[in-house]
């Protein structure tokens, strides 16, 4: 059975430029990198943008229920239970702002942390390699080997620019 | 010949070749990124390993001040688990016999409990949006002291959410508060400003939670690969599977831009709304249009007075003197004195007001106030709320005493309570029918809940501090990189920003701020 990922250790920001470098001289797609580190790494390092997040369609969609159950909660329960005060509208304006407002900012909330949630839980593919060494100061690159690849020759081109192979210590989501 | 598996000695010594410089016309961050993408760019090797030296004695103290426990801090504990067991007996006193155990009386029926209830809900202001806004503003000296200004917020709106329930006397109908429609058909009144208040604190609540959160979590996948057995589980669990990648921090940096964003005017709504429970009425002294920036301005002074108190105590506690330096108090005391004024301009505009316009009421309130049974508590609060920041934190040598800041942090605060006080308490007693003046005096229970509170939001922070990394270590270490990304040329130069700069002294991490 054919590896599925290739893992080194490299050495700060430099190693990861180098490194990312081979990895484009080979052909390596960007969506088959990950660089893992214990702080987040500049674009300039990177050469770009890492994958994009869906993050921001979460917020969209919760902003949309939070206002929907917004008036609904204000206005529609106005309607469907209305009490009739001599003198007074069934339907106010100004307090139902205040509610719908709140709700608004309240599904955003809870949306964006939802799809943070479920973006950084659910990783496509399963588990994926991981060392503890990262959380305290190491950084690596794995790369998940593309189909018209083959592992030795990932490796060989990291190991050429300084990388050290490294085996991985546990799997995570 | 070097040895292509070995890195070069020096980073820097390795040139590329010409072809790959970018033309002159590209922006400054589009240059750096073309040129470290290539390699062209050669950061400093030393740094790095004394960045690695000083990361690791940040590490060092912040785990290490999460894994040892003192008797003191036993003894600290035991003894605000007894007064927090005090509060909770007052409470079931008052549940068994009624809210008559209580000093609410006509004309006061919101006494100690809600004037409680207001000042939390200003403590846990200051928090999230002393953090939001550093963050909006890219500060970089906010990076030590975010996480223990937002855990302070969460803790202040857990403690002041207590209030509204206690306040009922029935707590246990507090669920006819949540919007579920039921068979006759009532749903809670959404024109009442009560209901504002719930949901108001319900989003606020939610919001500073994931606020503190979001960025807790590298700092718990850090506990995770550093701990074992139930702790490890834990963490694992909370850290979401954080494993570094640069997908994660990017959704993380969104999330947290997103959140920055949304949370301030969350604040200033919830506040906003806490005011127009006293501003919707017809009640002299309550009454009033400038109420709601009034109490976003007074949270905010009670707030930033509170977080100093914090920053103090977990300094000291902790052993945070390296991260949480005299210049974040110094600074912290520059935004203390420029709120005082604020507030102390709100004040006035109020005072002014009413005096001038001579309206009997108004007048009457105020001579109760000044001269009358309220005199004491007046003055104490003119004094400590205007006097003493004025004639203290203009000094430079005051704002970078830990002990000095301490005790006129603490006195704001106690200035600020009374503030509250004489708005909740002190007005109805002297309310448009002068039949039915009268006065307040709180009940064993009121005194004994209200103090337990205070008990109980140093509790909760104890137990956090010795759970989560209460310096965001990634915020940190980043602060730092940052620092070396704009010398390097890495990220965009912005002059105006102070620098943190990381200096090793024989391997011991000193996390000195200069402008």
């Amino acid at each position: 059975m054919s590896e599925r990922f290739v893992s080194v250790r490299v050495q700060g920001e430099q190693g990861v430029a180098l490194a990312l470098q081979a990895l484009r001289e080979i052909g390596v797609p960007r969506a088959c990198i990950e660089v893992l580190s214990d702080v987040p790494l500049p674009e300039a390092v990177l050469g770009g943008a890492m994958k994009a997040t869906k993050l921001r369609r979460f917020t969209f969609t919760g902003l949309v229920v939070g206002l929907a159950t917004g008036v609904f909660f204000s206005i529609g329960t106005l309607f469907l239970y209305p009490v009739l005060v001599g003198g007074q509208p069934v339907y106010f304006a100004p307090p139902n702002i205040i509610i719908i407002y709140e709700l608004t900012m309240f599904g955003i909330v809870a949306a964006t942390a939802a799809g943070f949630i479920l973006e950084t839980r659910r990783v496509k593919g399963g588990p994926r390699p991981y060392w503890p060494a990262v959380s305290h100061g190491e950084t690596h690159v794995v790369v998940e080997v593309p189909p018209d690849l083959v592992a030795t020759r990932i490796r060989a081109a990291l190991l050429a620019r300084g990388a050290e192979p490294v085996e991985p210590e546990e799997q995570l989501p | 010949m070097p040895d292509p598996l070995q890195p070069p000695p020096n980073w820097s010594v390795e040139q590329p070749p010409a072809p790959s410089i970018p033309p002159t016309e590209a922006s400054p961050e589009e240059e750096a990124r073309a040129l470290t993408a290539t390699g062209v760019v050669a950061l400093p090797a030393a740094t790095e390993a004394e960045l690695g030296t000083v990361d690791r004695a940040l590490e060092a103290r912040v785990f290490g001040s999460m894994e040892t426990i003192s008797i003191r801090y036993v003894l600290v504990m035991m003894l605000l688990l007894a007064i927090v067991g005090v509060g909770l007996v007052a409470w079931g006193w008052q549940l068994y016999h009624g809210i008559g155990v209580t000093g609410k009386r006509r004309p006061v029926f919101w006494g100690l409990y809600i004037t409680s209830f207001v000042f939390w809900i200003g403590i846990s202001h200051s928090g999230t949006l002393v953090s939001a806004i550093l963050r909006v503003l890219n500060v970089e000296w906010r990076r030590p002291l975010t996480r223990v200004a937002e855990a302070m917020t969460l803790f202040a709106l857990m403690i002041g959410g207590l209030f509204p329930i206690i306040h009922l006397g029935r707590a246990w109908r507090f669920y006819w508060m949540i919007p579920i429609p039921n068979e006759r058909g009532l749903w809670p009144n959404f024109r009442s400003p009560l209901m504002w208040d719930l949901l108001a604190i319900l989003t606020y609540i939610t919001a500073s939670s994931l606020f503190l959160f979001f960025p807790l979590v590298p700092d718990l996948a850090a506990a995770r690969d550093r701990s074992r057995g139930l702790r490890r589980r834990l963490y694992r669990m909370f850290s979401l599977g954080w494993r570094g990648t640069q997908q994660q921090w990017n959704r993380l940096h969104l999330g947290m831009r997103i959140f920055t964003i949304v949370v301030i005017p969350i604040a200033v709504s919830v506040h906003s709304i806490v005011s127009w429970d006293f501003g919707m009425t017809q009640l002299e002294g309550w009454h009033s249009t400038v109420f709601a920036p009034y109490f976003v301005i007074g949270a905010i002074y009670s707030g930033v007075a509170a977080l100093i108190t914090v920053l103090v105590v977990v300094r000291r506690g902790m052993h945070f003197e390296d991260y949480l330096t005299l210049r974040h108090l110094d600074r912290m005391g520059k935004v203390l004195l420029a709120v005082a004024a604020i507030w102390f301009f709100f004040w006035w505009a109020g005072f002014l007001t009413d005096w001038y316009g001579g309206n009997a009421e108004a007048k009457e309130l105020q001579r109760v106030h000044a001269f009358g049974a309220m005199a004491p508590l007046f003055w104490t609060m003119i004094a400590v709320n205007v006097a003493l920041p004025f004639l203290t934190l203009w000094f430079r040598r005051v704002r970078m005493s830990p002990a000095a800041m301490l005790v006129i942090s603490l006195l704001i605060n106690v200035g600020m309570w009374i503030e509250r006080f004489l708005i909740v308490v002190g007005s109805p007693i002297r309310n448009a029918l002068s039949f039915d003046w009268g006065s307040y005096r709180p009940g064993w229970p009121e005194v004994a809940i209200a103090s337990a509170t205070v008990a109980a939001f140093a509790l909760l922070y104890l137990v956090f501090s010795k759970t989560v990394p209460l310096i965001s270590l990634w915020e940190v270490k980043e602060g730092w990189r940052v620092d070396r990304w704009r010398r390097t040329g890495v990220i965009e130069v912005q002059s105006d920003v102070p620098v943190v700069e990381p200096s090793s002294a024989a391997g011991v991490a000193t996390a000195e701020v200069r402008a």
